[in-house]
């Protein structure tokens, strides 16, 4: 029996191949979804007066598609690489996963189509309705037992930190998403939440910072306890600091929420506990990001020759800027200029596209021809125009909307010696328009790297496969075919 | 509740620091390249520590 045949046997490869391939195309149509929407706001017209190309539907498209098809299928993927990998442990079910995939394909395309529609719970990043939640919660339970099994299963005595990463933001999704979505439905497609005014805000905000922190932060650093080692070659820098930062991440995130919620009808207390929590929250970001920054240490030269490399950690510059952005932004007097503005949308895009965007095409560019046993990507060069395009675009996007952001919230505030308002709406809205043509750019940088990545994958899927792959078994523990 | 669960959190995280040795933490460093002999190979060369099998099992019988 050869090796690839040997590798099909002791990992379940398959779901993991069909999720890769799904977060780029997903990835692709939800950044293209984002140009867009960038576009409608620098030519109104492009909403072409129908309900369904309207903004207001569009948005929630693009956002749920980034997060959870693009994002979700990132972290599903790589979750089920890294656990069969490091526990020497095939997916409890094949048939559970093959379901799981195809399920949540269905799952993202129904919500899809029910946005684009008008069904929607109107709760940021929790639009989807009542029948949507529940189909959702099903998929994510036997999720949680594919991970969780896997990781019973395991050979060895350890488990490795990427896994608990991943292990949290799967508990705590499922968590905060069943809690959120508690509703009452009136009709097939319509509910009303349990919960009113505050307490229904600061449940969405819970929920919304929980996503933040445990989809996009504690997932995305599973990630990076794993590729970024497995890219420098080297064991991470502190072990000790990754369960250190990791339970002290935990236990702060969840608690953060109400900085959303500043100025708002929310109790004063709640508001300063978020806003105080956050602040804290930064300790164990830092210790994330330098735990991954300084794997490098001694080998910092590997960055010359290798675009995968770079796009790692520059993912991982681009966390640390965000996450001290982030607490800057939850103090109640930077919040008072910051909220409602652009800054806000920079901010979220600095985490998005320079931290979870980047680490995950890194991740995928290691992963790739491991899963289809090549020896490495069809085009290295294709790899650094990606990373340059990826850079450039992030950084014109995150600096047009810093500008818009101060912009708009001085100009918000700015009052005349009789008390009235200095400018008016409209005169705010042009005074952003050329940061709107230049997020516009930004993002269409950004995508075109990402119909590059694309190409590259299917360049390197058409090559006929390596006869022997010397890495896809485990070593540790003798597959037994 | 919350803080309950967050007193717990903290708890556990002093229990799993304190429940492995520094030896321990720098083999479970090692875990994502045992899958991988030839990586696994060249990050022990590199790092000095043992990180396939045989290597461990040898670093053990060393340490008894």
């Amino acid at each position: 029996m050869n090796t690839a045949t040997q590798q099909a046997v002791a990992y379940n490869y398959k779901v993991v191949r069909q999720f890769t391939i799904a977060t780029l195309i997903w990835g692709l149509l939800g950044m293209s979804m984002g140009v867009f929407i960038a576009a409608q706001l620098v030519w109104p017209e492009l909403n072409f007066d129908l309900p369904w190309t309207s903004f207001g539907r569009i948005r929630p498209i693009h956002t749920n598609i980034v997060i959870f098809a693009f994002g979700g299928c990132a972290l599903i993927s790589t979750s089920f690489y890294i656990v069969q990998r490091s526990c020497y442990a095939r997916l409890p079910s094949d048939l559970a996963a093959n379901l799981f995939f195809w399920g949540w394909q269905a799952m993202l395309i129904a919500t899809v189509i029910s946005y684009a529609l008008g069904y929607t719970t109107t709760k940021e990043y929790a639009e989807m309705e009542w029948p949507l939640a529940i189909f959702l919660t099903v998929l994510w339970a036997v999720y949680l037992w594919l991970f969780f099994g896997t990781i019973m299963r395991r050979k060895t005595s350890h488990i490795y930190v990427a896994n608990w990463f991943y292990g949290a933001f799967i508990i705590v999704t499922a968590m905060v998403h069943i809690v959120n979505h508690a509703a009452i439905p009136v009709t097939l497609m319509k509910s009303y939440p349990v919960y009113a005014g505050a307490t229904d805000a600061m449940v969405q905000w819970w929920f919304g910072h929980s996503v933040v922190g445990f989809i996009l932060s504690v997932g995305f650093l599973g990630m990076m306890y794993y590729f970024v080692p497995k890219q420098v070659n080297r064991p991470i820098y502190s072990y000790r600091l990754s369960i250190v930062h990791f339970w002290a991440i935990i236990s702060v995130y969840i608690w953060a929420g109400p900085h959303h919620l500043h100025y708002t009808a929310l109790p004063d207390w709640a508001q300063s506990l978020g806003m105080a929590m956050s602040v804290i929250l930064l300790a164990p970001s830092w210790g994330g990001m330098i735990n991954g920054m300084m794997t490098l240490s001694g080998a910092w030269h590997k960055l010359r020759s290798d675009p995968i490399l770079r796009f790692l950690v520059v993912a991982l510059a681009f966390y640390g800027m965000s996450t001290f952005e982030g607490p800057m932004m939850a103090i109640k007097t930077v919040n008072s200029l910051s909220h409602y503005t652009d800054w806000t949308i920079g901010h979220v895009h600095a985490g998005a596209l320079g931290w979870v965007a980047m680490i995950s095409f890194g991740s995928l560019y290691h992963m790739i021809p491991k899963l289809w046993n090549h020896a490495q990507m069809y085009s290295i060069r294709l790899i650094n125009l990606h990373f340059w395009l990826a850079t450039a675009g992030t950084v014109i996007y995150i600096a047009a909307m810093w500008v818009n952001g101060l912009t708009q919230g001085l100009m918000w505030r700015a009052i005349n010696d009789d008390g009235t308002l200095s400018y008016s709406f409209v005169e705010v809205l042009q005074a952003s328009h050329a940061g709107y043509i230049a997020r516009l750019i930004g993002g269409s940088l950004f995508v075109l790297g990402m119909f590059l990545m694309l190409c590259n994958t299917w360049l390197t899927l058409r090559r006929p496969a390596q006869q022997s792959a010397p890495h896809n078994v485990p070593a540790a523990q003798p597959v037994e075919v | 509740m919350p803080i309950i669960l967050s007193i717990l959190l903290i708890a556990a995280g002093y229990w799993s620091i304190n429940h492995m040795s520094l030896l321990q933490m720098e083999q479970a460093a090692m875990l994502p390249f045992a899958d991988d002999p030839d990586a696994a190979k060249r990050v022990e060369k590199e790092t000095g520590r043992a990180c396939l099998p045989e290597h461990l099992a040898q670093q053990m019988a060393l340490q008894a």
